[in-house]
């Protein structure tokens, strides 16, 4: 008998398959919602998380730091639901699941426990990347990836003298910098590209963004390289660049991307490459197993967003179920977000090759830069800063394909100036 | 006493606010206005119809409506000016003086000149005339009326004897028929336009004839309308003078007794032949013009009512006179609802006329060609060297001037550089004259800008006194403000260097009143069988008192002391009683003749010029007002359709069009409602407003032999397409210069000037007042060359260009009204780019200028709430309730928006 039957009160359940589901991120939430949706769903649910509390909206994280929500703000689904949905969750550091077996269908954890199985659905997330250099050990020097870290920075933020560098200059890099600097930190933030977000945004967009930044208090060191981290005493002191510089800091939080958190499956005859290779409908190479989220490598592809996530989701319960024979396909995702308060939006080539047009519109001095490309009178890319508001009506005319010459006059101004 | 009201409503206190009756600045209509001062400091008055008032029993059109926003200091003229440096009064006056008499000793009374304005009170005017025929002894005084209604004056005194309005406008609404000849009324007149509607309205049967070569908005009510070739009226009225005869439906008594030349006329009139021939001379079906001979004949009540179609003409004077014919062989004349009616187009060109104000008139309908009169009018006046002979009319007056012949010229309250036909030999003219007095209410005209004195003059709402309408009656125009800076009423002027040129005694007015006695007093002098009997005679009035004067009601001349007709003037020659020497009216011999101006090969086309419904002569004054401008702002040409496709245009397109006189770039708008082979273009544009669009230097300065007014709808002209490699409009809060610019047309607006441009290349860079340094934002197109850009300061928008495509899509209402907000948050400001709001709110065009409703608006309650008649339209937004001008519009869209859902259903 195992622990997870144990933990059903209701005997005639026994007979009721076993869904097993290891992880209980944004992904993992999904998955419950959609299953729970279908009225009749056969399964004995049990879910494992590592982390103490029932899954939250990770994205919401830098809101949690910057102050702006608070924890029952960005929980997904309080333990209530589970509860009420017969959900068994079961979640703290002694759930964190070590050990997978797929003959016998069954995992362990640290604390030992073992589970067993009719169907296990993986949904472990990534992990953050590190960067190799000296003194990456350091106390003070970490990722921004869970509620842990949050309130290891929050932490380090209430010293009065804290200074803090947050390495790399991406979404997840600006946030935390821009939280930290809610919270009265010096913070400088430090890429090796020469505007921020500079897979997002072109250089008028990237020196805007730079500029109101560094309007509220936030340094910045571009084109700059990392050399080590400085130290006493086993914590940090400094970030030293490659230039000379060295930046005194007391926490240096380093965005520099994530990897799915494959580590569960190493010891398994599961197929991965960097990911766990799944199909189409998001089965693994074992039909028991499915596999969801940014753990999930489907043919070259990995997930970093929230909008293929929960396609994942979806997905993977009609499948479970039998409703419909329905496939994950990826769509190319726009990048519509909000940095501080600054509405960004940008999608396809927005910046123009050879041959390529382009609308511009500059109100800098207003907060507001728009640019489309065009290329034979169809839409190519959109990079929109300020003001995003139409970025999904630009991604739709991308992706049909069609033909804007009758209205390139109106077309940067949005939907509003060509309906009717 | 007939004329003086006892009670003493005309000026009143209403709760705190002053409400003063005074009659309309604009059209001969001379609609009656209450005018309620809210604060006579800073010129705010609400404007409103006077319901008691005969001439609009309460209506006013959109032009009279805005008055109240054309009343504020702006453009105006407010000091004397020396060769632009500001002077005081007494060296302005001394300066004119000491020219007037040099010019006089050295060159003589011929040498002098003024041209005046229907514009002028009757008071200005009487001094005006009083002092050049009576003084200065030149009858070089001729008026802008000159180029309006000296054809009428002709025609009428051809066949009256006198220059008199047998009728009233009471007959418009008492008629079975009437006939609007060269009048698109519905624009020119739009009260007289609105009573004839709801006549119509009322009795359906009532018929409506159009005769006009353009299918104007006054079509909207026509029974029948008449296109007819330019310059062919008189063949057409000549065919109706000989199918009556035919009909037998003359009245031989009335011609018995009251007429002589009928047979001579006949003999002419039938040369035009039958009714086959008659409709192809005027290029009409032959069916039309049997319908119009037969109504005319079968009605009794017929009024025909005409302007300026028929009087510039170079043949005006025939028409006139073919159309009195038709009215005096029937004894159609003076009865209530039959009659000619002459429709005049200024607010006092009638009182002009009375006193004697243009060249060949001497005062008071009095005649150089009566030597008695003559001696008469000096004796009355006590005059030292009075003009024995009629002077030079406008036309010849500025050819004069031309030839070095007049040395010195002042203009009072006109602006001939844009009305004059040939204004480049006006310009020309001005130019070489050393000697060039400019009073004026308005600082910058056309024509002001060759001043070399500048005299400000009271404008209305600060001048005092009368102006006579189109049907003999005589309004007090009556002061609503103070005089502003050192604005003078025009007679104050012309009194002061009377003065000083040592005629002190016979000009020493105090007030308007003492004038307008006097001139009372001059049309009852020896008015009667031992002098001569004339028309004109007012002179119950001659001795009102200044308190009977300020509350003098409206009212119809003659007013002769000491008659007490049973019933007032309403009407003359009902039977007959005609002021010629043997009593009775001329039946004038109108052989019709092909015009000499003909198209030909190098000029194929023929050029009409005309008015738009709300703006008014050369826009000093309707420009001022935003909501004017709203209806149709920048010059443009009709042309036919088929003539635009043989060039090549565009609606839209920019088009040089030339005569032998001149040439202009405006904007083409193609229509069916002109004839084939036609152009017409729009009066009001001027150099100040406009780059190309000043259309006075197209017209060919031909005159009518007996009025010498100018054929100004009648030139030869040729059109091309032109290609401009940039367009643009550009709104600024500051006023700029168009000096880069091909082609630009200014419109006022609330804030700030909007452009219309075309040239070469247009950047920014180019505009004046648009520093650098304003917070500026701008949109790029490379690939189309299409830039926009806006300028912000302290919160406001400043300017804003929008250069190349999407032009046509930018709504200028819009960005207009982006100007009167207070602080644009930066998150709107990029949006204003787009040229347009977002979809959903767009008014489009106005289309009520009254209540600044647009044609989008209407379109859309058309559409939702399917209505089918204006009235419904007017009861959900307004539109159309106030001056009704708009009506025929109004009415357009409907018929557009249901053609649009038959299409759809189809």
């Amino acid at each position: 008998m195992t622990a997870a039957l144990q933990a059903d009160p209701v005997s005639r359940q026994a007979s009721r398959k076993k869904l097993l589901v290891v992880g209980n991120g944004m992904g993992s939430v999904r998955f419950l919602e959609k299953l729970i949706e279908q009225k009749r769903q056969p399964f004995q649910v049990t879910v494992l998380s590592e982390e103490p509390c029932p899954g939250y909206n990770r994205i919401q994280l830098s809101k949690l730091l910057a102050g702006s929500v608070d924890l029952p703000g960005i929980q997904l689904q309080p333990e209530s639901w589970y509860q009420e949905q017969n959900i068994s969750l079961l979640s703290g550091s002694e759930y964190r699941v070590s050990g997978l077996n797929l003959d016998l269908k069954k995992v362990e954890t640290d604390s030992g426990q073992s589970f067993e199985y009719d169907h296990l659905v993986l949904a472990t997330g990534s992990l953050p990347n590190r960067i190799p250099v000296s003194g990456a050990d350091l106390e003070g020097v970490m990722a921004f990836r869970n509620l842990e870290d949050v309130e290891l920075m929050l932490e380090a933020s209430s010293n009065p003298d804290a200074q803090a560098v947050v390495i790399g200059g991406g979404l997840l890099g600006l946030e935390c910098a821009s939280g930290l600097a809610r919270r009265g930190m010096k913070v400088t933030v430090v890429d090796t590209m020469p505007i921020p977000m500079a897979r997002q945004l072109d250089e008028k967009a990237g020196k805007l963004l730079q500029g109101e930044l560094e309007s509220r208090g936030i340094e910045f060191r571009c084109n700059a390289m990392l050399d080590f981290y400085t130290g006493e005493n086993g914590k940090v002191t400094g970030v030293q660049l490659k230039d000379g510089e060295c930046l005194p800091a007391s926490l240096v939080v380093v965005t520099a991307g994530v990897r799915p958190n494959i580590e569960l499956i190493q010891e398994t005859n599961l197929e991965s490459d960097r990911g766990i290779l799944v199909n189409d409908r998001m089965q693994t190479s074992d039909p028991s197993v499915t596999a969801i989220g940014e753990c999930v490598q489907l043919n070259s592809d990995l997930f970093g967003l929230v909008a293929p996530v929960y396609g994942h989701a979806e997905v993977a319960v009609h499948r479970l179920l039998g409703t419909s024979g329905e496939r994950f396909e990826p769509v190319p995702i726009p990048t519509s977000l909000k940095v501080d308060g600054v509405d960004l939006f940008s999608s396809g080539r927005f910046v123009p090759e050879e041959g390529d047009e382009e609308i511009v519109i500059d109100a800098a001095g207003t907060g507001i830069y728009r640019k489309l490309v065009i290329r034979e009178g169809r839409l190519m890319g959109a990079l929109l800063y300020g003001d995003a508001s139409d970025g999904l009506w630009y991604q739709e005319l991308m992706e049909s394909g069609q033909d804007i010459s009758d209205t390139r006059d109106r077309l940067i101004f949005g939907k509003r100036y060509l309906e009717g | 006493m007939a004329g003086i009201s006892n009670n003493k409503n005309d000026i009143n206190m209403n709760e705190h606010h002053q409400v003063i009756n005074t009659t309309c600045a604009y059209c001969g209509v001379g609609c009656g206005i209450k005018a309620t001062v809210r604060d006579k400091e800073l010129h705010l008055v609400d404007i409103e119809g006077r319901s008691d008032h005969p001439a609009n029993l309460g209506r006013l059109c959109s032009k009279g409506s805005a008055l109240g926003e054309t009343v504020s200091l702006e453009s105006r003229l407010l000091t004397p000016f020396i060769d632009e440096q500001r002077v005081s009064w007494d060296k302005a006056l001394d300066e004119v003086a000491d020219r007037l008499k040099a010019t006089l000793e050295e060159h003589g009374p011929e040498a002098v000149a003024l041209y005046g304005s229907g514009q002028l009170l009757t008071e200005d005017y009487y001094v005006a005339n009083k002092l050049m025929k009576g003084f200065i002894g030149s009858s070089n005084m001729d008026t802008n009326s000159r180029l309006c209604m000296a054809s009428t004056v002709a025609g009428q005194k051809r066949a009256f004897g006198t220059d008199t309005v047998p009728g009233s406008y009471e007959d418009l609404e008492l008629a079975d028929m009437i006939v609007l000849v060269g009048a698109n009324t519905a624009w020119c007149h739009p009260v007289l336009f609105q009573r004839i509607r709801a006549a119509k309205e009322q009795r359906p049967e009532m018929k409506v004839v159009v005769i006009d070569p353009r299918k104007t908005d006054t079509c909207d009510i026509a029974d029948l309308h008449l296109p007819l070739k330019s310059g062919t009226d008189t063949a057409l009225f000549n065919k109706l003078f000989s199918y009556l005869n035919k009909q037998d439906k003359l009245d031989q008594d009335y011609i018995e007794q009251n007429t002589q030349g009928f047979n001579s006329a006949y003999k002419a009139a039938k040369k035009v032949g039958s009714f086959s021939e008659v409709a192809k001379v005027c290029g009409l079906n032959k069916s039309d013009v049997k319908q119009f001979c037969q109504w005319f004949a079968e009605t009794e009540k017929v009024v025909t009512a005409w302007s300026q179609g028929v009087n510039q003409s170079v043949a005006g004077t025939d028409k006139v006179n073919a159309i009195i014919n038709c009215h005096l062989i029937t004894g159609r004349i003076g009865k209530p609802g039959a009659g000619p009616l002459s429709l005049t187009g200024q607010p006092n060109a009638m009182g002009g006329r009375e006193v004697g104000g243009l060249a060949n008139q001497l005062a008071a309908h009095m005649e150089f060609a009566n030597p008695e009169d003559v001696d008469r009018v000096a004796r009355f006046w006590n005059a030292p060297s009075i003009a024995g002979k009629p002077g030079k009319t406008a036309v010849e007056l500025f050819n004069d001037m031309d030839e070095g012949k007049i040395k010195f010229v002042w203009i009072m309250g006109t602006n001939p550089v844009v009305s004059m036909p040939d204004a480049n030999t006006v310009i020309s003219a001005l130019k070489k004259c050393p000697t060039v007095v400019v009073s004026d209410c308005i600082e910058h005209t056309d024509t002001s800008e060759f001043a070399h004195i500048k005299l400000p003059a009271a404008g209305w709402s600060e001048k005092d006194g009368t102006v006579t309408n189109s049907e003999r009656r005589i309004s007090r125009q009556r002061a609503l403000f103070d005089l502003s800076g050192e604005a003078r009423p025009d007679w104050w002027i012309l009194s002061k260097v009377a003065e000083r040129l040592g005629f002190g005694e016979a000009f020493s007015y105090q007030k308007s009143a003492d004038i307008f006695r006097e001139h009372a007093a001059l049309s009852a002098f020896e008015n009667n069988a031992e002098g001569r009997v004339r028309d004109f005679n007012i002179g119950a009035l001659a001795s009102v008192s200044d308190l009977e004067y300020e509350a003098m009601d409206p009212v119809q001349w003659p007013l002769v002391a000491g008659e007490t007709p049973a019933e007032p003037h309403t009407r003359l020659f009902a039977n007959g009683g005609f002021f010629t020497e043997t009593g009775k009216a001329t039946v004038v011999t109108t052989e019709f003749k092909t015009s000499y101006h003909q198209p030909n090969s190098d000029y194929p086309l023929l050029l009409n010029t005309g008015r738009v419904r709300d703006h008014w002569h050369t826009m000093t004054r309707t420009g001022l007002s935003s909501r004017l401008s709203q209806h149709i702002d920048e010059p443009f040409l009709e042309m036919h359709p088929d003539d635009a496709a043989e060039k090549g245009l565009l609606d839209k397109d920019l088009c040089q069009v030339s005569t032998a006189f001149g040439s202009a770039l405006i904007r083409v708008l193609i229509t069916p409602n002109v004839g084939k082979g036609n152009l017409f273009v729009p009066m009001h544009w001027t150099r100040q407003n406009s780059k190309t669009g000043h259309i006075g230097v197209l017209v060919k300065p031909a005159v009518d032999p007996w009025s010498k007014q100018p054929g100004c709808k009648h030139t030869p002209a040729t059109i091309k397409a032109v290609s401009v490699k940039q367009q643009a409009v550009l709104l600024s809060r500051q006023k700029q210069s168009f000096d880069h610019f091909d082609y630009a047309t200014e419109v006022k607006f609330q804030q700030g000037f909007r452009y219309e441009l075309a040239g070469e290349s247009i950047d920014a860079s180019e505009l004046e007042c648009i520093s650098s340094d304003r917070e500026r934002i701008d949109y790029t197109d490379p690939m189309t060359g299409s830039t926009r850009s806006a300028w912000f300061a302290l919160g406001q928008l400043q300017a804003i260009l929008i250069v190349g495509e999407s032009l046509q899509g930018s709504d200028r209402v819009w960005l207009q009204d982006a100007f009167a907000k207070e602080d644009i948050p930066f998150a709107d400001r990029w949006r204003l780019l787009a040229g347009m709001p977002p979809q959903g709110e767009d008014s489009g065009k106005v289309v009520c200028a009254c209540f600044g409703v647009g044609e989008k608006t209407i379109c859309r309650a058309i559409e939702e709430q399917g209505f089918s008649e204006p009235a419904e339209v007017g009861q959900a937004l307004k539109a159309g309730t106030n001056c009704g001008s708009c009506i025929p519009e109004i009415r357009k869209l409907i018929s557009q928006v249901d053609e649009l859902a038959v299409n759809a259903v189809s």
